[in-house]
């Protein structure tokens, strides 16, 4: 044990994007009463200059890989690769958003530091390595998603965004919260590792049931966050009612983090009774991937839509999951970065068509579009060709890496009905691109502004980051593998 | 080199469509001279291959997954990559006239070129996943080409039609190769050829279903076979192209490649067998009650796919080279039916062979063409059609098991097809001119391009020494040891001559009765394979909305109720571990003011979810706060019960704050759901006693550790251990904690900001003190927790 | 040994829950329903804190603090959307926030 209970200078750069972060966020606030409405728009700038400085803070963390804080967080290459997907969500988020305020809401800046605040959430959830420490990150993200839903307070569709969200996410967050009771009553501890060691000690073990119990009431409160049947309900209605840039935001950065204490909290703490958890995600899975392809099916509001593909796109992360492996953990990764590129860039292409009020939003209004403005349109395929798994983008070789640990774990059934979902899958995207190429241009068509300079930079960049992934996926699909060993 | 010659045709696309509106006549030339320059420099290696000297070149792509961009040439992805650069070059040729002035030229050549470099990657691809790869773009290249003239309702469902069917296929293809893989120990298709006992692994008959699903699919094999006849839709070039000459044998291509690895034993035989046989058939009887020129060619084509398959199913060396033959025979003389189909219909206006005659006076060197390219596919001397078809017949009589069945197939196929071929190459152009519009003799790209492939046909027929070393060496790559192969115009007087014969006469009396025959037929069949596809289509969109509607209802209770249903069936789940437990659980040792704490709270807890009156409904909630603060303190935890007093106080601050907004309840639900809900309630209620009563059968678990009360003095220096633990330990979490809090401010802050103008003239003056008190009361916990 | 058990209170604390999953079910004003999950966070407290006694490890009752106040903070977002949604909507009935379905 150290001497001094001081933390070592090393633990301070071992959570330095958290620290980042969390002083941008509070500069946002005391910038924010003092500039003019006309001036926000520099808050958003601060607030990409402080994701980039984060971004480089994780890169400085991962130099000091190791526990921090007595083990309540860790930097390994699993959080490393989380804490920069998050941040890097985080700044496509802001990108797609600047414009949208200005359209939307010209008199507020805090918004920016509600997302910086998400961000730190979904950073300490990437790195903690005790319950409590999850617990926190998780409300942290959450708080500031829900506020980030109802941002629009005259808006009917956001508040009931964010009242449907918030008091689902809250009672799910109880039944986690409860869980993590059990299994401190259980164990005695809620160090991941020491639970581990716990339930793999048969002189320590409690009993079977009640771990069994807790792991089941925390898997609600998971489950829910990653939207996976029967607790993708919420989805569905919080994406529609919220802003495009916020629904952008939170189809992705949330969803990875939660999936990260999902996938830290299940392979380390409760591996030992992995016999127990398998088939329940097994069925989830089955269960998300069927309820998200085929509500999907029938959408025409393509937020809507992209909140069912949501769904199904969490469906094949938790085959990854069942998969129960190193290698279906590098695949959970990967998918997770596959998908962040893909899906935020076609919220970012809602951004920009849906005009004042969100106006557009209907697969309808896209006719068109690929004649009156065929960059766009060329970008929002590239995202839902990869969303399909068409070969060349990120979304390809996500899927393939998933069934092919799905495989390797012997899931067999669970790999053909994916396979067949993918199917069903491409019917809806390729409605999409059907309309809007093969349609005569209608009126939201014809009245298109120009893409704003914000969202253009997010668009080329998601569109960048899913071919590099679909091209070159050594790049990250070799970090994934490295890191996909968790410390236990 | 290989990935030069996959790659070029790719890089040619990307310069062509953005070339063509400024430098048309260069862009046109780079498109045909793509193709053309590739087929040359595959003939340059062609005589290593032939030599047996096969090329292999690897590079690396994802290895950590086993992914490569390896390619092979050997003889039979020669024999393919020579058709599809050679072919590729003649359609490019031939499309510049056929879509003379249209806008969408450009953009045609491009897909066609992006089309062909996927089609070489799938030939010349030595990895499993890279070979899926540019399978999958060959379906979505065709999906393009298909839909081209998106105007038209029927192109678009066609083009949907063809990429769902090829698609799913292909996805059967990636789950086959990754288990091919798991089984073989490798990704690379010349490892998994070498590998062995692949027949006898547990994963076999897995592998070779999947594998089969791809290849049908792909290959219109019955009855996968309906979309390619609505795959017409799309322009002649493409017909011919793809629907004929290179991609709908990919899936022939991908069970010759992998037949030594999979072929022989028992499965492979009869499958392939038996729906090779029933495609042929079908495909070949159906084209004969066709009148569309098009329509007649598509389902002659899915007749002689299933006969490429049924020969990969009989597996002999002689089957394999009457396949590699037939398959050459095939791409030149379709191809340029095809073709030739566009130039009738471009000049004429109709498709339809009832409606045309004579065509010869009008139009001599297309009429020429066609009887050529016909000629070979009724199998008559001297083309390479008639070889291959002997080749067919020679091999069938010989084949290991049911021989006579598949003779007797093949040559009912053979008399058919004859007459088939009369219908499309013959008789529009024979008899006295009869047209829609009069018609010219079409331009010189429109003949030249299936001229050319048909002539090839005749050459190859009349010295098929020329073709020998392709066949043999391909016909060698499928079986997966050589295979010698002399090729001649006469066999001598033999069975397949006699065959040949026969089919000559009763097809040609199908040709003369055809319009009686034609009456007998049934005018639609009453199950088609189309239709079952439109009915699983409709039944699976019938099925989602009904999904949707139930679970997606957009009530808040509705949802909430299935988190609870489904944490309860979980929990329950997780209980069942455990064997009935008796309860040690007795209240009467129990403390008096003990049991009025647990009274206290439960009496307002119930208080709190029945009150009528919102204002006793927080009083309740208060209390409960108070007697839980009040358990903190019986566990000596004083400091806890400040906080909760405390916290509690400020909810019910706020709550009696936000009271003074809102209206009056109006309270709960209607009675058969409160049934239901309390029958919900119920359940979870017997799933909680349960677990606490097996919670309590268990002796005391035992405790870890105290390392914190242990430490707390020496090393902090505090007396209160919590406030230690707060502020030393757990700093980062008490950090992350005023976090929390921070934002909750914020929050409330952007949600509710004081906007004085706007709320004045939005709801007067009311709301506004309450409003401004919110964001202010939010700050005191940050005070709190140290 | 104490007269009352741990289990006591885990009867208490599964006791309050399924008040609160009640409440949670049959209310249909918003307001309860929020209430009815800060029942369920203080089932989740007497959990801890029984377990803290227990082990003799304080751990517990800090869990329960961070509990608490992020209970709250919970509470001030959750009755600032609430006041949003009133002033748009006229309405704090769950039965009547329907505008997003299907």
């Amino acid at each position: 044990m150290p001497a001094s209970l001081f933390p070592p200078y090393e633990d301070l750069l071992r959570i330095l994007p958290e620290i980042v972060l969390t002083i941008a966020g509070t500069l946002v606030m005391v910038l924010e009463p003092a500039l003019r409405p006309e001036r926000k728009r520099l808050l958003g700038g601060i607030a990409i200059a402080g994701l980039l400085v984060a971004l480089w803070g994780t890169a400085v963390a991962n130099l000091f890989r190791g526990p921090a804080f007595h083990q309540m967080v860790v930097v390994d290459g699993f959080a490393t690769f989380f804490r920069a997907l998050v941040i890097v969500v985080g700044i496509l988020a802001v990108l797609c958003s600047i414009h949208y305020l200005q359209r939307e809401r010209p008199d507020s800046g805090e918004y920016y530091a509600l997302v910086l605040f998400s961000v730190v959430g979904q950073s300490v959830m990437a790195a903690a390595n005790e319950l409590i420490m999850i617990f926190i990150g998780l409300e942290i993200s959450s708080i500031a998603t829900y506020v980030l839903a109802g941002y629009l307070r005259d808006d009917r569709r956001n508040n009931e965004s964010a009242i449907k969200y918030f008091l689902l996410g809250s009672f799910a967050t109880a039944f986690l919260l409860y869980g993590i009771a059990w299994i401190y009553g259980a164990a005695g501890t809620t160090n991941l590792v020491e639970i581990r060691r716990v339930l793999s000690t048969p002189e320590l073990a409690p009993p079977r049931f009640l771990v069994g119990v807790s792991a089941a009431l925390m898997f609600v409160g998971f489950a829910f966050k990653v939207s996976a049947a029967p607790f993708q309900v919420w989805a569905p209605d919080v994406y529609q009612g919220a802003p495009a840039p916020v629904t952008a935001f939170m189809s992705a950065g949330p969803k990875a983090a939660a999936f990260a204490i999902f996938l830290r909290v299940y392979m380390t703490a409760f591996e030992p009774i992995s016999n127990r958890w398998e088939p329940v995600v097994w069925l989830s899975a089955l269960a998300t991937m069927f309820v998200g392809n085929f509500a999907a099916l029938l959408q025409n509001n393509i937020k809507r839509l992209l909140a069912y593909s949501s769904i199904a796109h969490a469906g094949y992360v938790m085959v990854a999951v069942s998969a129960h492996s190193e290698i279906g953990t590098a695949a959970a990764m990967f998918y997770l970065a596959a998908y962040a590129f893909m899906n935020v860039g076609a919220f970012a292409v809602v951004t920009h068509f849906a005009r004042q009020g969100e106006k557009y939003v209907d697969v309808d209004d896209l006719a068109g579009l690929g004649h009156r403005q065929p960059v766009t349109a060329a970008l929002f395929s590239i995202f839902l060709l990869s969303l399909i798994g068409i070969p060349l983008t990120g979304g390809f070789f996500g899927k393939f890496y998933i069934f092919k640990a799905a495989l390797e774990a012997k899931l067999y059934w669970l790999t053909v009905i994916g396979l067949l979902n993918s199917a069903v899958a491409a019917y809806y995207y390729l409605r999409i691109l059907v309309v809007m190429y093969f349609h005569e241009p209608g009126e939201a068509a014809q009245t298109v502004s120009p893409v704003a300079p914000g969202v253009k930079i997010a668009l080329w960049a998601s569109a960048a980051g899913t071919l590099l992934l679909g091209i070159f996926p050594s790049v990250i699909l070799d970090f994934a593998d490295r890191s996909a060993a968790l410390m236990k | 080199m290989l990935l030069l010659l996959t790659l070029l045709p790719f890089a040619a696309a990307a310069v062509v469509a953005p070339l063509w509106s400024r430098a048309h006549r260069f862009a046109a030339g780079i498109s045909v001279l793509v193709p053309l320059g590739t087929a040359v420099a595959l003939l340059s290696l062609a005589p290593a291959v032939w030599r047996g000297e096969p090329l292999l070149e690897p590079h690396a792509w994802a290895p950590s997954v086993g992914v490569s961009l390896s390619f092979h040439l050997d003889g039979l992805s020669l024999l393919f990559s020579l058709l599809i650069s050679g072919i590729g070059a003649l359609v490019l040729l031939y499309s510049q006239g056929y879509l003379h002035g249209s806008p969408n030229l450009g953009r045609f050549c491009a897909t066609l070129l992006f089309f062909m470099g996927s089609m070489l990657g799938v030939v010349l691809a030595n990895n499993l996943v890279a070979l899926f790869v540019f399978w999958e773009l060959t379906s979505f290249s065709s999906y393009l080409l298909i839909g081209f003239e998106s105007s038209r309702l029927k192109a678009r469902n066609a083009a949907l039609q063809a990429l769902l069917v090829t698609g799913i296929g292909g996805l059967a293809l990636l789950a086959g190769a990754v288990l091919l893989a798991l089984a073989a120990g490798s990704y690379e298709i010349t490892e998994v050829l070498a590998a062995g006992g692949l027949r006898q692994h547990a994963l076999y008959l897995p592998i070779l279903l999947l594998i089969l699903g791809a290849a049908f699919t792909k290959s219109a094999q019955f009855p996968f076979h309906f979309w390619l006849p609505s795959a017409m839709e799309a322009p002649a070039p493409v017909s011919a192209y793809l629907h004929s000459a290179t991609m709908v044998k990919a899936g022939v291509y991908l069970l010759a490649r992998l037949n030594p690895a999979l072929g022989g034993g028992a499965e492979w035989p009869l499958l392939l067998g038996l729906f090779g046989g029933a495609t042929m058939l079908i495909g070949v009887v159906v084209a004969f009650f066709k009148n569309d020129l098009k329509q007649i060619l598509a389902y002659s084509t899915i007749g002689v796919l299933g006969t490429l398959v049924l020969m990969i199913g009989v597996g002999t060396p002689d089957a394999f080279k009457a396949m590699a033959a037939y398959l050459l025979a095939h791409a030149l003389y379709k191809g340029s039916l095809f073709l030739m189909s566009g130039a009738v219909d471009h000049e004429t206006g109709t498709r339809d062979i009832g409606e045309l005659s004579g065509l010869r006076r009008a139009m001599p060197l297309t009429a020429a063409v066609a009887l050529i390219a016909a000629v070979s596919m009724a199998g008559l001397p001297p083309t390479l059609g008639f070889i291959g078809k002997e080749l067919l017949y020679e091999s069938a009589n010989h084949a290991p098991a049911y021989a006579w069945l598949v003779t007797a197939a093949l040559a009912v196929n053979g008399a058919i097809l004859f007459a088939v071929a009369a219908m499309a190459g013959y008789k529009p152009f024979a008899g006295p001119l009869r047209s829609p519009k009069p018609p010219h003799e079409a331009p010189w790209t429109l003949w030249t391009a299936p001229g050319v492939a048909a002539v090839l046909g005749l050459v190859l027929g009349l010295a098929p020494r020329a073709a020998e070393s392709a066949i043999r060496s391909a016909a060698s790559a499928v079986a997966g040891a050589p295979v010698s192969v002399e090729l001649s115009l006469f066999h001598g007087f033999n069975l397949p001559l006699l065959l040949t014969a026969a089919g000559v006469i009763v097809g040609g009396l199908l040709y003369i009765y055809r319009s009686r025959i034609a009456g007998l037929a049934p005018r639609s069949a009453p199950v088609t394979a189309g239709g079952v596809y439109d009915r699983l289509l409709a039944a699976l969109v019938g099925f989602a909305a009904l999904q949707t509607r139930w679970l997606q209802s957009g009530y808040l209770r509705a949802y909430l109720k299935i988190i609870i249903l489904t944490a309860v069936l979980l929990g329950g789940y997780a209980l069942l571990t455990r064997n009935a437990a008796a309860a040690a659980l007795s209240v009467s040792d129990a403390r008096f003011h003990e049991l009025i704490v647990g009274g206290l709270i439960l009496a307002g807890t119930i208080a709190t979810v029945r009150a009528r009156s919102r204002m006793i409904s927080v009083a309740a909630v208060g209390a409960v706060g108070v007697g839980v603060s009040l358990i903190f303190v019986l566990f000596g935890a004083p400091d806890l019960a400040m906080t909760q007093l405390t916290i509690e106080a400020l909810t019910v601050v706020l709550l009696v704050f936000v009271f003074h907004h809102l209206p009056d309840f109006s309270l709960k639900s209607r009675r058969p759901v409160r049934v239901l809900d309390v029958a919900l309630c119920a359940t979870a209620g017997v799933f909680m006693g349960a677990l606490v009563l097996a919670a309590g059968a268990e002796r005391p678990w035992p405790s870890i550790s105290s390392y914190f009360t242990d430490n707390s003095r020496d090393l902090a220096g505090g007396r209160n251990v919590v406030n230690v633990i707060l502020t030393d330990f757990r700093g980062l979490d008490t950090f992350g904690e005023i976090t929390v809090l921070a934002i909750a401010g914020i929050g409330v802050y952007a949600l509710l900001r004081l906007n004085m103008d706007e709320i004045r003239r939005r709801e007067g003056a009311r709301t506004a003190p309450s409003e401004a008190a919110i964001p202010a009361a939010t700050t005191a916990p940050d005070r709190e927790t140290p | 040994m104490h007269p009352v058990t741990n289990v006591h209170y885990m009867v208490l604390s599964v006791a309050l829950l399924l008040v609160g999953t009640i409440g949670v079910l049959t209310r249909r004003n918003i307001v309860i329903i929020l209430m009815s999950i800060e029942l369920i966070l203080n089932a989740v407290n007497i959990n801890l804190v029984a377990f803290s006694h227990h082990f003799g490890d304080v751990h517990g009752q800090v869990f329960a603090i961070f509990v608490i106040a992020v209970a709250a903070a919970e509470t001030t977002v959750a009755l600032g959307i609430l006041i949003a949604l009133f002033r748009n909507k006229e309405t704090v009935l769950a039965d009547e926030v329907d505008l997003l379905k299907w």
